[in-house]
């Protein structure tokens, strides 16, 4: 790299979102474009930076900066490790299209402003969990990520929007509490509040109090991730506008959760005192039964969002569960399922939305012959769908692969048996939305309002119903369509993908 | 250094290393063609010259790559075609055609072929007919992949695809009846799809490969309980496809609904994919390597061929007996299509029971492979185009067709002389074979296996029965009233038909040849007794016993034929509880209803204890300003408030109290 400190660079992928959102807020506040616009550029622009670290610690440059002393131990320190940078460049590639596709879904809506605005700060909460080298930094963003997603969950400002957003700030904060109470573990048993590559606490014995922080980190994480009795904040999230919920599901949000997990698992306890106090063996459990319960709740969802949010649940299991494994193979398993899963259920997600505009329809039984309306959005939600479900040649065959075979390596047929079942019950859940898109005969149903509230619907009426196909604008399809092609390449080009979490895999 | 064995991390990407046997960019092709072919005939929808041109240039350009594999098979032992590693999977997907693949790959593309050309004709007045090709094509292509795979996993992958595509061509009506039989067909798909993966991976961790022929050395390593759930795995997997039984539930719902080229298919075709399947595994993964001698080596192999010569015999048994029950003609064809599965299965058992010696089982099973796709194939578009032309399949209302197609008559009398195995007729000689197996293992393996050849005799009788029942009622006697008139019999209905007959009639009255030249050189992967495959080769088919067994089979079928006619046996249905779907879906109901039980139950209990903690949680913010801020005006926090102090300022005094106790208490001064 010609920059002389990539660390500034770090800095920068965290700052430019901050930047943006103040020039959102600084334009005055009528329709246009401005929002929009500046909201794009500053996630293009933490996207070419985050790109560009990726670059710099490909060739070996250690990125390490310490932007502010706050007090003794505590530090706000950025470091891009490749764990980090896997979810960072995840995380901004996919606000590009969320802001893109944000643009279609809201049209002239309301607020815009405010949308924006927040969107593009909480681009840089995820950014500060993703880059964070120490738990304070990590706990400082993980906090502000629940205060700036909080505009965005009740952006619509209904009586339930409200509900859910004080249900998501109650789970949100307590969430944090217990993470705060972790990290003061972690300095009472560690002395330290760095990461370190084996482990901060890697000469510690398995003694109670480890156990407690352990407890801590996991359920005050488990909140954001959706661990299974800490969960129901998400489905009642889902009143937010679908690219919210998009972020909320696939990206932001449940992912920083189970980042945390991931960083406290491998950089706080390490591997070694994880395995000698067993509590991979206790975790799998946990996160067995979250994975199969979210999966038969999600086939008793009718409304579409909700079957998607429950199949969140489920599948972030499968990342954790793969981490957990501390075998090579989970763990690659796990983070190929960060990505494909990213990928896939924000292709879903962005369906969904396409269908509640193009036709007003929110429930899967209302769905019948919807494909002959929109044949490309379910197209792309069948190859998505195909994908959740592990089918090769999408992505999720390569990660369902790798942790079938990072469980039978240290755990036996356990996990083979698990996985099996929850496929199966992805099966039972996904399929028959895309079945009944394409193989039923289109039903004209007279759409009631539901609730008289959410986005324009630009599809139906008059003019609409004439027509044969009724695609969304391009702002909307063209995010869908590359989405659905990126999860379709990855499935059949997995290795560069697979190089980079080998890579990782070795430096943990 | 890495905790725990960590330094020495496996190889997470395989480098594919180098194909044996010779490489030829045709394998390659002959998956390619008929996908490209299926991309040009989904996107020229509007064009339905250039539709139809792309769907028979895939398939004949399919059937055409592989000439000069087979050639190259023939000549090298196997042809590979290198991929860039890894495509799709992790371990990369291996092409790599050996004796059995390529014949198997030849037989799906000439069926396709025929099947394509058939529908020119049978789709021409249908919708949707790009998207009907198009999956048509990538269905062929998947499937001359699953015969092409060098790996299980690369199996795994192609398998799946057809599974999926095929489903397509199942629903293709978008009938309710079709939408019902494709979820049968797609979930169970599914299942078995996922019981594949679970095996292929454990192939993958136990030998650290999934290549079709693992090294013996590698495969005498593994304990014998994992041999077996893999194998069981695989053959659960592959089973469903094949429709064995207790697993075939799918088969007679989906089979019937499809347009009756996909029908012809799907029943000719696809479902011998699993057949193909379970031949791999069993022999490729319970046989031991060419080196190995004696019979201990052969265990495994032998105790798995017993229980797969009983599910074949009772896939072909409920198979047969369910087909004579039936009124609707394709429903028919499809029981059947289990109860020629059920041959093929016994032939792989018999072919794994009898070791080293088990050739002739091997011979039978593939030889019926062939010969079951060929006639098979040729009823269903028979049967089609009957439908086509009258609108109607109950073989009860039908009569007297061959009067207005002639041809279509011919090519059916073909088949099902083909199918009860009449000498000169392909059937016949496949039986034959079976029949050699099954006696020979019975003589092995004692009475039990005695019985099962004399169920073999009786299906065989029960099959005849049948095709008697289909020829007679469909194309003999008088037509009613309202289908006589005058039918045009398309050439590519003829085409479609006639290349099938051909097929029929060449290995019936030629079976040494095709034997000597088809069956023995694809056993060239398998580790059988090379005195066994010498024998196979100079096996005479016309002599008196086998053609005095036909002359049994046929003059049992027409006796049942009589019997069924004359009694009403035929219209016998059995109750409803013995039907496996029926107990699997009480089953499944049960759980449901279970299931909501528990939850309601789980809900009810977490809404107690919510709202317990919430009114605890009020209650201690209720009492809480009690104690503050208003010492005057509190009895409560009058008591504490000594000195007449406020409140807080008593509060702050105790935590600053507390913290010093605990700082001088740990400081150790």
């Amino acid at each position: 790299m010609s920059l002389a400190n990539p660390g500034l660079i770090a800095v920068a992928a965290v700052g430019l979102p901050v930047l943006g959102a103040l020039g959102i807020a600084a334009l005055p506040e009528r329709r246009g474009h401005g929002p929009f616009t500046v909201a794009t550029c500053a996630a293009a622009a933490t996207a070419a930076a985050v790109y560009s670290l990726v670059h710099a610690v490909a060739g070996g440059a250690v990125v390490d900066i310490t932007a502010w002393r706050v007090g003794p131990l505590l530090t706000l320190r950025f470091t891009a490790d490749r764990l980090g940078l896997l979810f960072a460049a995840v995380a901004s590639t996919l606000w590009v299209l969320t802001t893109v596709y944000s643009h279609g879904y809201l049209g002239n809506g309301p607020n815009l402003r405010r949308y924006f605005g927040f969107l593009t700060l909480s681009l840089t909460a995820t950014m500060g969990v993703a880059l964070a080298g120490n738990l304070f930094t990590l706990y400082v963003f993980y906090e502000l990520l629940t205060l700036a997603t909080y505009p965005l969950v009740i952006h619509e400002q209904t009586p339930e929007a409200a509900r859910a957003g004080r249900t998501y700030i109650a789970y949100s904060l307590g969430g944090a509490a217990l993470v705060l109470l972790g990290i003061v573990g972690a300095v009472a048993v560690g002395g330290s509040l760095d990461f370190r590559p084996h482990g901060l606490l890697s000469g510690a014995s398995p003694e109670p109090l480890v156990y407690l922080t352990a407890a801590c980190f996991v359920a005050g994480f488990g909140v954001k991730a959706a661990v299974m009795p800490l969960h129901s904040w998400l489905p009642q999230a889902m009143v937010a506008p679908t690219p919210v919920s998009s972020l909320l599901h696939a990206v932001a949000v449940v992912k920083s959760g189970v980042f945390g997990i991931l960083r406290t698992v491998f950089f706080v306890f390490g591997i070694g005192l994880f395995r000698e106090a067993r509590l991979d063996v206790v975790l799998i459990w946990v996160i067995g039964f979250s994975i199969v319960l979210a999966s038969i709740s999600a086939l008793r969802q009718d409304v579409l969002k909700r079957r998607l949010a429950y199949s969140t649940i489920s599948q972030l299991g499968y990342i954790t569960l793969g981490a957990v494994m501390l075998t090579p193979e989970g763990i690659t398993g796990g983070l190929m399922h960060l990505l494909a899963h990213a990928l896939m259920k924000i292709t879903l997600f962005f369906c969904a939305g396409i269908i509640i505009t193009q036709t007003g329809r929110t429930r899967i039984s209302q769905l019948d012959g919807i494909a002959h309306r929109l044949p490309w959005t379910m197209s792309a939600f069948a190859v998505a769908s195909l994908g959740m479900v592990g089918i090769a040649p999408v992505c999720g065959f390569v990660s369902k692969w790798y942790l079938l075979l990072g469980g039978l390596d240290r755990y036996g047929w356990g996990p083979v048996a698990l996985l099996f079942g929850s496929g199966l019950l992805n099966a039972a859940y996904f399929f028959p939305i895309v079945t009944r898109a394409f193989f039923r005969p289109y039903a004209d149903l007279p759409l009631a309002a539901e609730g008289g509230h959410g986005p324009p619907v630009h599809g139906t009426g008059e003019s609409g119903r004439g027509r044969r196909t009724a695609e969304a604008p391009l702002t909307m399809l063209v995010p869908v369509l590359a989405l659905a092609s990126v999860c379709l390449i990855l499935g059949i080009w997995p290795t560069p993908a697979l190089a980079f979490l080998r890579q990782l895999v070795e430096h943990l | 250094m890495m905790p725990g064995g960590w330094a020495s991390l496996p190889e997470l990407i395989s480098s594919g290393g180098p194909p044996h046997g010779e490489t030829s960019i045709f394998v390659m092709l002959a998956i390619a063609i008929p996908a490209l072919g299926a991309l040009v005939a989904a996107l020229a929808a509007k064009n339905p010259r250039l539709r139809n041109a792309a769907a028979i240039a895939g398939a004949a350009g399919g059937l055409g790559a592989l000439i000069p594999v087979v050639l190259s098979v023939r000549r090298a032992g196997a042809v590979a075609w290198a991929l860039p590693s890894p495509l799709v999977t992790p371990q990369g997907l291996v092409l790599r055609f050996d004796g059995v693949g390529s014949v198997f790959a030849c037989l799906v593309a000439l069926v396709w072929l025929a099947a394509s050309v058939y529908s020119l004709t049978y789709m021409s007045h249908e919708r949707n007919q790009a998207r009907y090709f198009g999956f048509l094509l990538i269905t062929l292509a998947a499937t001359i992949g699953i015969a092409g795979a060098g790996t299980f996993v690369t199996l795994l992958v192609f398998f799946e695809m057809m599974s999926l595509t095929s489903y397509v061509l199942v629903v293709h009506s978008e009938s309710p009846e079709a939408y019902r039989a494709g979820n049968t067909y797609l979930y169970m798909g599914a299942f078995g799809g996922l019981s594949l993966l679970a095996g292929v991976v454990a192939l993958q961790h136990y030998l650290g490969t999934t290549d079709i022929a693992p090294s013996a050395a590698a495969l005498e390593g593994l304990a014998p309980a994992v041999r077996w759930t893999i194998v069981a795995l695989l053959c659960t997997g592959f089973g469903i496809k094949a429709g064995a039984v207790p697993l075939h539930v799918w088969l007679p719902q989906a089979h019937p609904v499809a347009p009756s080229p996909a029908s012809a298919l799907l029943s000719g075709i696809m479902i011998k994919a699993g057949a193909f399947g379970i031949l791999r595994t069993i022999n490729m993964l319970l046989a031991p390597g060419p080196s190995a001698a004696g019979h201990a080596a052969w265990s495994l192999a032998h105790s798995a061929g017993f229980v797969m010569i009983w599910v074949g015999v009772a896939t072909m048994l409920t198979g047969v007996i369910l087909a004579l029950l039936q009124e609707n003609a394709k429903r028919m064809l499809a029981y059947h299509s289990i109860s020629q599965m059920g041959y093929i299965l016994l032939g792989v058992g018999t072919g794994a029971y009898l070791g080293a010696e088990g050739a002739v089982g091997f011979a039978g099973a593939s030889l019926h492979l062939i010969n079951h796709a060929l006639f098979k194939a040729c009823l269903f578009l028979a049967v089609g185009a009957v439908l086509l032309k009258t609108g109607e399949v109950n073989m009860y209302k039908l009569g007297g067709m061959w009067r207005y197609m002639p041809f279509t008559a011919l090519a059916c009398l073909v088949a099902a002389a083909g199918i009860s195995g009449i000498p000169g007729f392909n059937g016949y000689a496949s039986k034959t074979l079976l029949h050699h197996a099954i006696v020979e293992a019975a003589h092995t393996g004692g009475a039990g296996l005695a019985l099962a050849e004399k169920l073999f005799v009786l299906t065989s009788g029960g099959t005849a029965a049948s095709f008697i029942k289909l020829f007679g009622l469909v194309f003999l006697g008088k037509a009613p009233e309202r289908h006589r008139r005058a039918v045009f019999e398309e050439t590519p209905l003829k085409l479609g038909m006639a290349i099938l007959v051909v097929g029929i009639l060449a290995i019936g009255l030629w079976p040494s040849g095709a034997v000597r030249n088809v069956i023995v050189p694809s056993t060239g992967g398998f580790s059988y007794d090379h005195h066994a495959v010498e024998h196979l080769a100079h096996v005479q088919f016309f002599t008196w016993p086998d053609l005095r067994g036909s002359a049994v089979a046929v003059a049992l079928g027409a006796l049942i034929f009589t019997l069924g006619m004359r009694t009403g046996l035929f219209h016998l249905h059995g109750p409803r509880w013995m039907s496996v779907e029926y107990l699997v879906l009480a089953a499944a109901s049960f759980a449901g209803r279970l299931w909501v039980r528990l939850v309601d139950a789980w809900v009810a209990g977490w809404t107690i204890v919510r709202s317990a903690v919430a009114r605890s949680i009020s209650r201690a913010a209720e009492l809480l300003p009690a104690l503050d801020y208003a010492p005057g005006q509190s009895e409560t926090a009058r008591e504490f408030s000594l000195l007449n102090l406020d409140f807080d300022f008593f509060l702050v005094l105790a935590v600053i109290a507390v913290s010093l106790v605990l700082v001088f208490a740990t400081s150790h001064i």
